[in-house]
């Protein structure tokens, strides 16, 4: 695919903003922003309270929702990362389709902790429209996060059953 | 893993109308799409996804591409990049943009003194040095992605602030104007 120069970076803003809206209208999202500004939007970052935007009970009060999309040259689909981050168990577990883990096929699944990361497992690419990748990914979220275990203070990931 | 959802997030089809997801995935199209393509990631009729695209068409957001037998539909990037600039003068104060110019200007300056080079590409080209480590590796192309980034934000907010000043000076032309046909 040619990109034309420039052009992708008005797509990702304007892709940006229709994240800043899907989010702002889902239940337990709630502080929705741009990081580092609206000014030059790059992440959209929302506050969530998990009970609500899970619909059953969490063990955490507050959660974070970070997602960025972008284009990367010389490459024919969307990079992007879509970070469930829990500060106050210094947690983060999140979709990640970019160049850092070729191995793992285009899409893998990142466990953090503590500062270093725990897990990482293959997950299917989404052939899809970025808003329909991201659709997908939230809609998975409640399921990943089930898959969650803690031993000795430490979280593990089960691996997808079949 | 489509058939892994336990509930609890809502669907965007919960959340927005058909027509709403229809001009969401058209609006942010990165190359030419069909309309069976566009309905189907907007999972939506084929019928009203036709009728919304050539809505699109007719406000000229839309640019509809010939290909063979088929029509494709793609953004009016040259409108995207117009409405990108018009948002930025419209939604914020000349000083909150110059402000940001100076944000950038710092953050361009730590990753040049980080990495003890002058542009992204030169950090792009450290890439290829042996002895950095994987995480040092994903770190620096991170770094690549948001200077690269920075830069084109850099550009676009230097024409808002041009576009500004046309604005401003419009602007007092026509309070002049008014002045000496009134004194």
């Amino acid at each position: 695919m040619l990109f034309l120069a420039g052009r992708d970076r008005y797509t990702q803003r304007t892709l940006l903003r229709e994240i800043h809206d899907r989010l702002s209208k889902q239940a337990g999202c709630t502080a929705v922003r741009y990081e580092p500004s609206s000014r030059r939007p790059r992440t959209v970052v929302a506050a969530v309270e998990p009970t609500a935007f899970l619909g059953e009970q969490y063990d955490i009060e507050t959660a974070r929702l970070e997602v960025r999309f972008w284009y990367p040259e010389g490459v024919d689909y969307t990079y992007y990362r879509c970070n469930w981050v829990e500060p106050k168990r210094d947690l983060m577990l999140g979709f990640h389709q970019d160049a850092d883990h070729p191995e793992l096929g285009r899409c893998h699944l990142q466990l953090d902790f503590d500062g270093a990361t725990v897990s990482r497992q293959s997950v299917a690419f989404l052939d899809a429209h970025p808003l329909a990748a991201l659709e997908q990914r939230l809609q998975q979220l409640p399921s990943v996060l089930s898959r969650l275990s803690w031993e000795d203070d430490r979280p593990s990931l089960a691996p997808q059953s079949e | 893993m489509a058939d892994d959802h336990i509930g609890g997030v809502q669907s965007w089809t919960e959340t927005m109308s058909a027509r709403e997801r229809i001009r969401s995935v058209a609006l942010t199209l990165s190359e030419p799409r069909s309309t069976n393509w566009i309905s189907e990631q907007a999972e939506t009729a084929w019928s009203t996804t036709n009728q919304e695209l050539d809505d699109l068409v007719d406000r000229g957001q839309l640019r509809q591409v010939d290909a063979g037998e088929s029509t494709l539909y793609q953004p009016d990037y040259t409108r995207l990049l117009f409405d990108e600039l018009r948002r930025l003068v419209e939604e914020h104060t000349r000083e909150e943009l110059q402000a940001e110019l100076t944000t950038i200007a710092e953050e361009i300056e730590d990753w040049q003194e980080a990495y003890d080079v002058e542009t992204w590409e030169e950090l792009e080209q450290s890439l290829a040095d042996d002895t950095l480590s994987s995480s040092d590796i994903r770190e620096r192309r991170d770094v690549v992605q948001d200077w690269q980034a920075t830069e084109e934000d850099r550009r676009l907010i230097r024409h808002a602030l041009e576009l500004y000043s046309d604005i401003e000076a419009t602007r007092e032309r026509m309070l002049d104007a008014a002045d000496r046909a009134t004194s």
